[in-house]
């Protein structure tokens, strides 16, 4: 017989009645969601200090595979554990400046690393950390992640993120949004493989964009951003794949 | 990759959308969070600091296909995190005078304010994960497939956890299975 938790479900609901609500603090939580998009760029700007850490040999060890670029993240303090960031494109839309980045969090030496690193990635306020290497950071193990972001004026979103092994070695993955909600132009941020060559954006329009491919610290993966001056049409979207 | 086309992401733009958002969701993520913590404080403080981290990703949140799961499994994480920061949820009923929620409200009896606290504080008494997925089950009425996404696990570890909850909580407050007997004495045997 199943136990449909009939009676419970009336306690509980008797139970929640004995909160007290008062009028949503709105003001509030706007004021503290800013301070948290603050903290986070903030944080960004620590990633110069770990640069200056990484080069006295202190926070990653190079990956024993010594062909890569890939590094990954040895036994470390949990507080000096921060994403490799790195902007790959900047303008101005509308009258205001904007920067896309990447962040790296690496590949994850051993186990232990990979949940100090995966605890480090859920206090860097990203919308959805949890996402990042899987519940513990199983994935950081063997994969590492990346988020995308971009800042326009004094907003910032988060853009994507996914593991940095999703396209393969070939593929070519993409996301893709516009910069403001009342304006026209679009960016497409994407990843490509550690073999693709060369990347081809075609609208359904027939536009063409051939992006450069730019390599980001932390993968063999190369990212690329487009500021795609043409509204897309039919509410098509660019499609992105590897030509070379 | 996850995909965000078709969205805006200037934030003045949808900045009343998310007030609207917070104001229509105020009162019952209040209630989710109040028997997740069991404190009237600890549950204001949890969906604010929920709802600030909705604000950050509001974009990507207001496209979800569900917003409310994306931010029950904010408020989900959001609390185990606290638990596992360790920061104290359930405050004694003896401990503090000034507690809210073991004092009758307006119109409530005396011993239906006792018996919210008495299943306050048997809610507190179970493991977090017991907790969540009661909470989520048999007050948001959430499905299997839906508790298991907002606590990032399987069904059937929702499935075990939920049973193993209303269990408990049954023995704890003196349930049965047949019903809610509300004559029984169901503040004995749960203070300490």
């Amino acid at each position: 017989m199943t136990d449909t938790g009939t009676d419970i479900s009336e306690l509980l609901a008797d139970a929640a009645q004995g909160v007290h609500i008062k009028h949503a603090p709105v003001e509030a939580i706007v004021a503290g969601g800013t301070r948290r998009r603050t903290r986070r760029r903030a944080a960004g700007a620590a990633v110069v200090a770990l640069a200056v850490a990484c080069t006295a040999g202190i926070l990653t060890s190079v990956s024993p595979h010594a062909d890569s670029r890939t590094a990954s993240v040895a036994a470390a303090p949990d507080a000096t554990i921060r994403p490799l960031t790195q902007t790959i494109a900047t303008g101005v839309v509308d009258g205001k400046p904007w920067t896309l980045s990447i962040d790296i969090w690496q590949r994850a030496a051993n186990a232990d690393a990979a949940a100090r690193e995966w605890s480090a990635t859920q206090q860097a306020e990203y919308s959805d950390p949890q996402r990042a290497g899987g519940k513990g950071g199983q994935q950081l193990l063997h994969t590492g992640w990346f988020f995308a972001n971009l800042h326009i004026g004094d907003g910032h979103v988060d853009v994507t993120d996914d593991a940095l092994t999703a396209t393969g070695d070939r593929g070519v993955e993409t996301s893709w949004g516009k910069f403001t909600s009342t304006g026209t132009r679009w960016y497409v941020v994407g990843m490509a493989g550690p073999a693709v060559q060369t990347v081809t954006c075609t609208w359904d329009d027939g536009h063409k964009a051939t992006p450069t491919l730019q390599t980001v610290a932390g993968t063999d993966n190369r990212f690329f951003a487009i500021d795609a001056p043409t509204p897309k049409p039919n509410d098509g979207v660019p499609n992105c794949t590897a030509t070379g | 990759m996850r995909g965000t086309a078709g969205a805006a992401a200037g934030t003045d733009g949808n900045s009343e959308d998310f007030q609207a958002f917070v104001v229509g969701r105020w009162s019952r993520l209040m209630r989710t969070s109040y028997l997740l913590t069991g404190e009237q404080y600890a549950a204001e403080d949890l969906v604010q600091a929920c709802l600030e981290r909705t604000f950050v990703a509001w974009r990507k949140v207001s496209l979800a296909q569900d917003p409310d799961a994306y931010v029950r499994r904010i408020m989900v994480n959001a609390h185990a995190r606290r638990h596992r920061m360790g920061i104290k949820e359930y405050l004694s009923l003896s401990g503090d005078p000034d507690h809210e929620h073991d004092l009758p409200v307006l119109g409530d009896s005396m011993a239906q304010a006792v018996e919210r606290a008495d299943l306050l504080a048997a809610l507190a008494q179970l493991p977090l994960r017991q907790r969540q997925a009661v909470v989520l089950r048999y007050w948001e009425d959430l499905s299997e497939t839906q508790a298991a996404a907002a606590m990032g696990c399987s069904v059937g570890t929702v499935k075990s956890n939920a049973a193993r909850g209303i269990t408990r909580l049954r023995s704890a407050i003196g349930l049965t299975r047949a019903g809610t007997d509300t004559s029984l004495p169901l503040h004995e045997g749960l203070r300490s």
